[in-house]
């Protein structure tokens, strides 16, 4: 494996590393939507689309959650996302490995598979195990430690995104904080924004306890932001 | 005889651009019969400008410039001198051989047969003439990637392709003939003509000016046809629309 | 063997797992397809290979002679041994390589020569591909998922390992290249050989770039890092034909070659694997003269055979090909691959006097070629098997030394009636064993 690593490529793992933490905390979150919708006329669809920024192009829950898999064309579904996954990873064989690189060729298989049967959302778990066995891969075969921390930093801001959105209990996310993007963000002071990352310190760190979605579209734009390697 | 030119070519871009490489062919070609006794190039926002000669001598200089920039400037100026006594004799068998832009068909084989005869100078000036003739003088009927059969079918275009033409009908002949690009006094844009090979050596014809007598003419690149020796190529980042000015001085 | 076809779903799904898919263009859209591997391995006696094995090595040594005196003395065409016509006509001749030397000389670093397997028993050399082969990869990743699906097949048979490709193109890399890292140059992920390029990355351990990723600076070329740093480059395995590579000396619209790399090729800075103008030695007019070429730089008898050409550009072979024209095959000198090849009894009367003409009034557009009968190889179709005709890829390297990789590619067609096993043209392959013995 060689060490070098251009700009179009940093940019790809990070990118690799959001989608594929993406599709994996979206599946959980999904699960979890649908599951309040079976009792009832809740329409839980809906706080999930508001929650998460999502245009709610849905006429009803069974709609949703169709769309929300399956739909191809439908950016926010788990289907494209896991596309943009294999569309960054495809280009990243040689830094990443073909073993890495072969979890997402398995979860496209089953994505496939499901969306021409419309499947029910359990049947997608592989995915969910495939994204895991990428990760434990990644962290077995990816040795250059650029590569690494660019892989990492993607994981957990998007981890960070997500669980925002999700309203997670602000100490857990402040533990991501710490723990994932400040120790990778710092290793590479090359490719990151420093005044975003102390930023998005700040303001993280001012919030504590429940989270009841408060206006956190600042912490987003730093999230996007503070990775400068652009294609 | 010592000929000085001066050169200024001035690109303007709708929107600056940026990674911007280039190659030029501006300096003028080196041989035994033609001198250079000076050269200076300056081009803007570029300190570092490097220089080889390609495959036919043609002198060629390349760099680039990464910066944004919304011009390129090229300033080039100097001297050559050129001799009457000795001749360039070196033939390379490719310039005998359809090449990118001079193909012939069976029309235009036989338009050269019919100019044909036992005396090969005699030969050259009947079809120099014919092309003369034949091709309209006319800007904007073709571009710089039309082919001599094309330009021979319209029967029009610019210094390129009368030289297209008649290179293609020698070389139906059987005949070497070459592409030049250069500079002539009295013009103040790039001029294109053919060099024709026979008796030992390569004697230059202009179709255009149908004249043999090349007084004033510095020649800068040679090559099959004008693909071999484009005098500028440049490729850069930015979707944008692109107006040149040239502004070429040849005086004695 | 017989593990082996029992499983021969599971190594489909291990091929789909790797990714294992060529890229093909339909109705202007990219699609990604399964290349369809077929369980049956051809095999090749040890002894018969080591023929082959001498056979390629003096091919390819003659082709690599042969493209240096075309660049440089052109003796060959001196001594009238290669009429100049079809070296200076032919489309891969590039007059910017003249007077070049390549790094260390050489210049086929990689060659696909097309065999197949006639019923007489004998070797017929079908084309000789200097300037991109392509499809190695695909027996490499196929030979680690049968051993790994079917491990007692290989302990049974005694099978010569294929898996040192990936160390052979890395030797190579390494004897030509000058200072500086090793990269593979590929069009992008929208190229049908994409897979094949970013394997060979992984392997070899070279960087996959595109254009946009390597800059010229004066006479080096350099890989371009984040944060502003760069990496000079010493080698480029360019996955990019001869005319798009160099925008600034070649065809001016590419966008995926690299301003000014020529130069820098010139200065003798960077290795271009394989190097440019190649393409003058392996078209199908020259063909017809590399055994001319083995004896004139070899002094050696060709050991494998051409299939039985005519060049209607001599006399002889012109009347020839016009007596014999119905049971012959007529090939387009400028068209590679399948393309432009003619079966002529399969002609209606109209199109064959259509050929016809054109033989006589193109001659130097044309070869002949007797129907070579080549051998059909057994394939799988569903649960049946049937025959099929197969050839066989063979590749070359060159750089110390010229060895042949101890396997191949065995492309077979779809189509019963098919003579043409071109995998742009549908089929599937199967691996090769060369046999230890």
């Amino acid at each position: 494996m060689n060490s070098f690593i251009s700009t179009a490529k940093a940019n790809r793992l990070f990118w690799l590393a959001r989608y594929v933490e993406r599709v994996f905390i979206s599946l959980n979150a999904i699960r979890k939507y649908i599951d309040t919708d079976i009792d009832g006329a809740t329409n839980a669809y809906r706080e999930f689309c508001a929650i998460t920024s999502i245009p709610n192009n849905y006429t009803d829950a069974k709609d949703f959650r169709k769309k929300i898999l399956y739909d191809k064309n439908n950016s926010a579904s788990i289907y494209s996302m896991l596309i943009n996954a294999f569309d960054n990873g495809i280009e990243l064989r040689e830094d990443i490995t073909s073993e890495s690189l072969s979890y997402i060729h398995l979860a496209l298989e089953i994505m496939e598979k499901c969306a021409a049967e419309n499947a029910k959302i359990f049947a997608l778990q592989p995915i969910a195990d495939y994204m895991m066995s990428f990760w434990g891969s990644i962290d077995e075969n990816v040795i250059t430690l650029t590569k690494m921390n660019i892989l990492r930093l993607g994981r957990r801001l998007e981890s960070l995104d997500m669980n925002l959105r999700l309203r997670t209990n602000w100490d857990y996310i402040n533990e991501i904080l710490k723990g994932g993007v400040l120790t990778n963000a710092n290793m590479l002071s090359s490719v990151t924004d420093n005044a975003k990352i102390l930023r998005l310190k700040e303001l993280i760190e001012s919030h504590h306890g429940e989270n009841h979605g408060e206006d956190f579209s600042e912490i987003i734009d730093c999230i996007n932001s503070l990775f400068t390697a652009k294609i | 005889m010592i000929l000085e030119f001066e050169q200024k070519s001035v690109s303007r871009f709708s929107q600056p651009v940026k990674n911007h490489a280039f190659l030029l062919r501006c300096k003028p070609y080196e041989n035994i019969i033609q001198r250079l006794v000076s050269f200076n190039a300056e081009i803007s926002g570029c300190n570092m400008i490097f220089a080889q000669k390609d495959s036919f001598g043609n002198n060629v200089i390349f760099s680039n410039i990464n910066d944004y920039h919304d011009s390129f400037t090229l300033k080039t100026s100097g001297k050559v001198e050129v001799l009457e006594t000795n001749k360039d004799t070196f033939l390379n068998p490719i310039f005998c051989y359809p090449s990118p832009l001079c193909i012939w068909d069976n029309e235009m084989a036989d338009f050269a047969l019919k100019c044909s005869n036992s005396n090969i100078e005699d030969t050259v000036k009947k079809i120099c003439n014919f092309v003369n003739n034949r091709i309209k003088y006319k800007t904007g009927t073709t571009c710089v990637s039309t082919n001599s059969l094309d330009a021979f079918t319209i029967g029009c275009g610019v210094c390129q392709d009368y030289s297209h033409v008649m290179i293609s009908m020698l070389r139906s002949l059987k005949i070497p003939a070459r592409y030049v690009a250069g500079y002539v006094k009295g013009l103040t844009v790039s001029h294109a003509w053919t060099e024709v090979y026979y008796d030992g050596f390569w004697h230059g014809f202009d179709a255009t000016e149908n004249s043999s007598q090349l007084d004033g003419y510095i020649k800068i690149a040679i090559g099959r046809d004008a693909s071999d020796c484009p005098l500028n190529r440049g490729i850069f980042v930015g979707n944008v629309s692109e107006t040149v000015e040239i502004e070429i001085k040849v005086k004695e | 063997m017989d593990s082996l076809i029992t499983q021969r779903d599971s190594v489909n799904s291990w091929m789909f797992r790797y990714g294992v898919r060529f890229g093909i263009y339909k109705n202007g859209e990219f699609k990604e397809q399964i290349f369809p591997f077929d369980a049956i391995a051809r095999k090749i006696s040890g002894r018969e290979w080591q023929r082959l094995e001498r056979g390629l090595i003096q091919r390819v040594k003659a082709l690599n002679l042969f493209l240096n005196d075309i660049y440089g003395d052109k003796k060959i065409v001196k001594d009238n041994v290669v009429p100049e016509d079809f070296v200076y006509s032919s489309k891969g001749y590039l007059p910017f390589c003249e007077g070049l030397t390549p790094p260390k000389n050489v210049w086929s670093h990689i060659s696909g020569i097309d065999l197949v397997h006639g019923k007489d028993d004998e070797w017929y050399i079908l084309e000789d591909n200097l300037r991109i082969p392509s499809g190695a990869s695909y027996p490499l990743i196929a030979r680690e998922i049968t051993r790994n699906v079917s491990p007692e097949t290989f302990e049974n048979n005694a099978i010569c390992d294929n898996r040192n490709y990936a160390q052979l193109l890395k030797n190579m890399m390494e004897y030509v290249k000058k200072d500086g890292i090793n990269v593979i140059l590929t069009p992008g992920r929208y190229n049908s050989a994409y897979f094949e390029h970013s394997y060979f990355a992984e392997k070899t351990g070279a960087i996959l770039a595109t254009g946009q990723d390597l800059y010229v600076e004066g006479d080096k070329l350099y890989y371009k890092t984040i944060g502003g740093e760069k990496q000079l480059v010493g080698v480029v395995y360019r996955r990019i034909s001869d005319e798009y590579l160099d925008p600034m000396v070649f065809n001016s619209d590419s966008l995926i070659g690299v301003p000014n790399i020529m130069q820098v090729y010139k200065a003798g800075n960077v290795a271009i694997v394989n190097a440019p103008g190649n393409g003058v030695a392996d078209d199908k007019g020259i063909y017809y003269f590399v055994p001319k070429m083995i004896k004139y730089y070899l002094n050696e008898e060709p050991i494998l055979k051409n299939a039985p050409t005519y060049l209607p550009f001599y006399e002889d072979d012109k009347k020839y090909v016009l007596e014999n024209l119905r049971r012959l095959v007529i090939k387009d000198v400028a068209e590679a691959g399948g393309y432009g090849v003619i079966f002529c009894e399969k002609l209606s009367d109209e199109k064959f006097n259509e050929i016809k003409n054109l033989v006589i009034s193109q001659p130097r557009r044309w070869i002949a070629q007797e129907v070579v009968d080549f051998k059909e190889l057994p394939i799988f179709e569903g649960d049946r098997i049937v025959e099929r005709k197969a050839d066989l890829r063979a590749y070359v390297i060159s750089g110390e030394d010229t060895v042949v990789w101890k396997c191949g590619l065995t492309r077979f067609s779809r189509n019963p009636d098919s003579f043409i096993v071109n995998s742009s043209q549908g089929g599937g392959f199967k691996d090769t064993w060369v046999m230890d013995n």
